[in-house]
């Protein structure tokens, strides 16, 4: 019980954390003014740029400018740094490392009999690199952006209703369904003298599992019931209106113009 | 002017098990109607069925002098006309922000623009407005009922439905939610409500006890009279009412303020 206590309570800290995020969003700083359409295509453009870059020292300046921004939208380093660092090493890892032995090329370094080329180490750094520095421009996003408003903008984008309103619903009631879980846990754990063992616990949790199924079930039905009591009729409208402004029209401006140069840059043009 | 018109109406749940037999009740415009009963006794169903969410497996429901069809669950005008506040809050608010969730309904019934106008301005009649950004994961207890009540109250019903609208409310939100009830009584709407309170109760022009079938029609104080039947609605007798039923007096009061003048009348008298 002790390990799916913990996982459940860290998964729900986790999505509370997810929400509470957005007294990042609600800060006056500079992302959080940009119209969060423009933001979508900004976040493809500057990811879709970074993964192309095959110049470390590029994607090094990528990931400042991401941080710069950070910094702009009063987000706080530290904080943004770790969201970033902490799941790379563990993604990224599994497929960058052996990478290093395995890409041919000049013999740097040999561990276990087994062989570390010069060409494997840059490229597992410029992946891990490419990867951290794609992972920073959305992070940046979803930190700087209220769940209304990606969902407006996605909609603007002509996203299917069905998908924004699916979307929607998961995002509010995933909260919910793992308080439940976490209460009903809990709930349990209060009953209970000592540990359960393995094969016990394993039982508990797929008891657990099936009532969060039935109160979903549950919820979900009264839920239709309330949005049909409402004059639903297929689908959620997001309500978000944006206009382009004078920031907007600078921000875009400052995107393109870092995309050019960094084509330029690349191409041997600067 | 009748408002609804419940004709034998049988409700059997998808498992086969009957929720209501035999139903037969009439509710008259601008009348507060209080339904109570025991938990399980189909007092929920019974509102579901009159806001056309369910259809009776028997029987027949008229609602102004139409009857609830299959049409009716989604006809804009009998949305408009009904509006049904949910037992629980959670059910009710499933958008990303409390004003996208009161708009819901009014965008669905009178579109964008109207709807989120019409949003706004319920939410400042309930002096709420600063609720309008907030996700509805971080309200209070409170905050979720005064939100879910301008979810209903901005489409403007003339017909209400409510369903325990003061359970696990605290001392001032049951308050709140009693002087939105008195509010509505004052303005001759029709309001069914679905209830344990005895306040709320007292409130009510008539008093229908369910468990199933209709086991009483009467006024509060017809109700109060007749201590084996608040035993089979499962209500608490007022600790008044019970003192007035051990002293043998004929005269029930609702409120310790009836009491007092009974008991005044009666100590004048020889």
């Amino acid at each position: 019980m002790g390990f799916l206590e913990d996982t459940a309570r860290e998964v729900l800290e986790f999505t509370t954390e997810a929400v509470f995020s957005e007294r990042y969003a609600r800060k006056d700083g500079l992302l959080q003014r940009i119209d969060p359409r423009l933001k979508i295509v900004s976040l493809v453009v500057l990811i879709t740029t970074v993964v192309s870059l095959q110049d470390i020292r590029v994607i090094i300046a990528f990931y400042f400018l991401a941080l710069a921004l950070a910094v702009l939208s009063k987000l706080p380093a530290l904080e943004f740094t770790k969201r970033v660092w902490v799941f790379i090493p563990i993604f990224t890892g599994i497929i960058a490392i052996p990478s290093i032995f395995m890409i041919p090329g000049e013999s740097a370094f040999k561990i276990l009999g087994l062989t570390a080329t010069w060409e494997g180490i840059r490229w597992a750094v410029l992946f891990t690199l490419r990867v951290a520095t794609s992972v920073s421009y959305a992070i940046l996003f979803t930190m700087t952006s209220r769940w209304n408003e990606i969902v407006s903008a996605l909609a603007s984008f002509k996203v299917p209703g069905m998908v924004i309103t699916i979307s929607t619903l998961t995002y509010r009631y995933i909260f919910l369904l793992a308080k439940l879980l976490l209460d009903a846990m809990h709930a349990r754990r209060a009953r209970l003298a000592g540990d359960l063992g393995m094969v016990e616990s394993w039982k508990e949790a797929g008891k657990h599992i099936g009532a969060t199924f039935i109160k979903a079930n549950t919820l979900g039905e009264e839920l239709y019931y309330s949005m049909l009591s409402r004059g639903y009729v297929n689908e959620i409208q997001p309500l978000g209106e944006f206009r382009f402004e004078g920031l907007d029209y600078a921000f875009s401006a400052l995107t393109a113009l870092i995309v050019i140069l960094t084509v330029a840059f690349t191409r041997g043009l600067l | 002017m009748k408002v609804y018109e419940l004709k034998n109406v049988s409700y059997r749940y998808p498992t086969g098990e009957w929720a209501l037999k035999d139903i037969n009740m009439e509710i008259k415009r601008g009348e507060t109607v209080a339904i109570v009963g025991p938990n399980g006794a189909g007092k929920t169903t019974l509102l579901k069925l009159m806001d056309a969410l369910l259809m009776p497996t028997e029987g027949e429901i008229i609602f102004e002098g139409r009857p609830v069809t299959e049409e009716t669950m989604t006809d804009h005008e009998f949305r408009q006309k009904v509006g049904f506040l949910f037992q629980s809050p959670d059910v009710m608010l499933f958008s990303a922000t409390v004003l996208e969730d009161v708009a819901f309904g009014p965008v669905h019934l009178w579109g964008k623009e109207e709807g989120l106008k019409r949003a706004r301005e319920e939410l400042r009649k309930l002096s709420i407005e600063d609720l309008a950004s907030r996700h509805p994961y971080s309200l209070s207890g409170g905050e979720k009922k005064k939100a879910s009540i301008a979810c209903v109250t901005s489409m403007e019903p003339e017909v209400l439905l409510l369903d325990e609208p003061t359970r696990d409310l605290d001392l001032k939100n049951r308050n709140f939610v009693l002087e939105m009830i008195r509010g509505w009584k004052a303005e001759k709407k029709t309001v069914v409500v679905v209830t344990h309170d005895l306040r709320l109760i007292r409130l009510a022009d008539r008093v229908y006890v369910v468990n199933g079938r209709v086991l009483f029609e009467g006024t509060p104080r017809e109700l109060f009279s007749r201590p084996e039947l608040i035993e089979r609605a499962n209500l608490d007798v007022p600790e008044i009412v019970r003192l007035f039923h051990m002293l043998g007096l004929e005269e029930i009061p609702l409120s310790v303020e009836e009491a007092a003048e009974i008991l005044k009348r009666w100590k004048k008298e020889p």
